[in-house]
């Protein structure tokens, strides 16, 4: 079994009434980690949440990949880079007003990274809508 | 079985969260000892450690190597030599990428066989340098 050396897991927490789905998404850089990969059709469903992940087990390679969910609101763009060297970035944006997003970035294990992006309707703090409610 | 006439222990303790990753290595006097050489794409877990050896089983000869190991914060450069004859001239040198730092200490109860101990640990931020009384 190869070593993974960098990773990235990506919780969605759709913490609105919309039905998300999934319109584009690729990974640029490594590849989806087992049975955690998005393809697009697929749905998030209203209030719930999905966890994604991308790894690399590539000597000098990062991981970098993105994620663009669609709603009766718009979209939610997601994008993320775990270089090899460097720092992490992850870039959440709703393009509707009515929407907010969030982004908390875990870096307890700098190789390994866990991000949770909450999507919340407008007017509500994340942490006001706990997940499932 | 060969005398081993001078050897160097590199012991590399990671007391960081740093997923380390051996990227190149090499000896420029005397030969690997066991357990094995390094490889190329070993790591060293989080929270964990490693040992290598360089030794020198020839009349005249030292031990001298470098490790050259990638972290996401950068790389930490690992180098010494050991000459034969008059080893109180040992020289070692060790660099690692900003947010980390290390702590060195030698275990040189024989001069010829000489363990070099590498703690690698977070740098200390200036309010978490409280003393203790």
């Amino acid at each position: 079994m190869p070593i993974v050396y960098r990773s990235v897991r990506v919780v969605l927490q759709n913490s609105t009434d919309d039905v998300m789905t999934v319109e584009g998404t690729e990974v640029l850089l490594g590849t989806w980690s087992a049975g955690l990969g998005l393809k697009n059709g697929e749905s998030l469903d209203r209030q719930s949440a999905r966890a994604i992940a991308t790894e690399s087990t590539v000597l000098q390679r990062g991981t970098e990949a993105y994620a663009r969910l669609g709603s009766v609101n718009g979209y939610l763009n997601v994008h993320w880079h775990l270089p090899w060297i460097g720092d992490f970035r992850c870039d959440a944006t709703c393009s509707s007003p009515l929407r907010q997003v969030d982004v908390q970035v875990n870096e307890d294990e700098p190789a390994a990274i866990a991000v949770l992006v909450t999507v919340t309707q407008e007017g509500t703090s994340p942490s006001a809508v706990p997940p499932g409610s | 079985m060969q005398m081993v006439l001078r050897s160097m222990d590199v012991v590399l303790q990671n007391n960081t969260n740093e997923l380390l990753t051996v990227e190149s290595f090499e000896v420029l006097r005397g030969d690997w000892g066991p357990p094995a050489p390094p490889r190329r794409g070993d790591v060293v877990e989080k929270q964990s450690s490693a040992k290598w050896l360089n030794l020198s089983t020839q009349e005249g000869v030292g031990v001298q190597g470098f490790l050259r190991i990638g972290c996401t914060k950068g790389y930490i450069d690992i180098s010494w030599n050991m000459p034969f004859f008059d080893v109180s001239r040992r020289t070692q040198h060790v660099s690692v990428p900003p947010p980390l730092d290390y702590l060195i200490s030698f275990n040189d109860e024989n001069i010829d066989l000489v363990v070099m101990m590498i703690t690698l640990v977070r740098r200390r931020e200036a309010s978490e340098t409280t003393a203790t009384r």
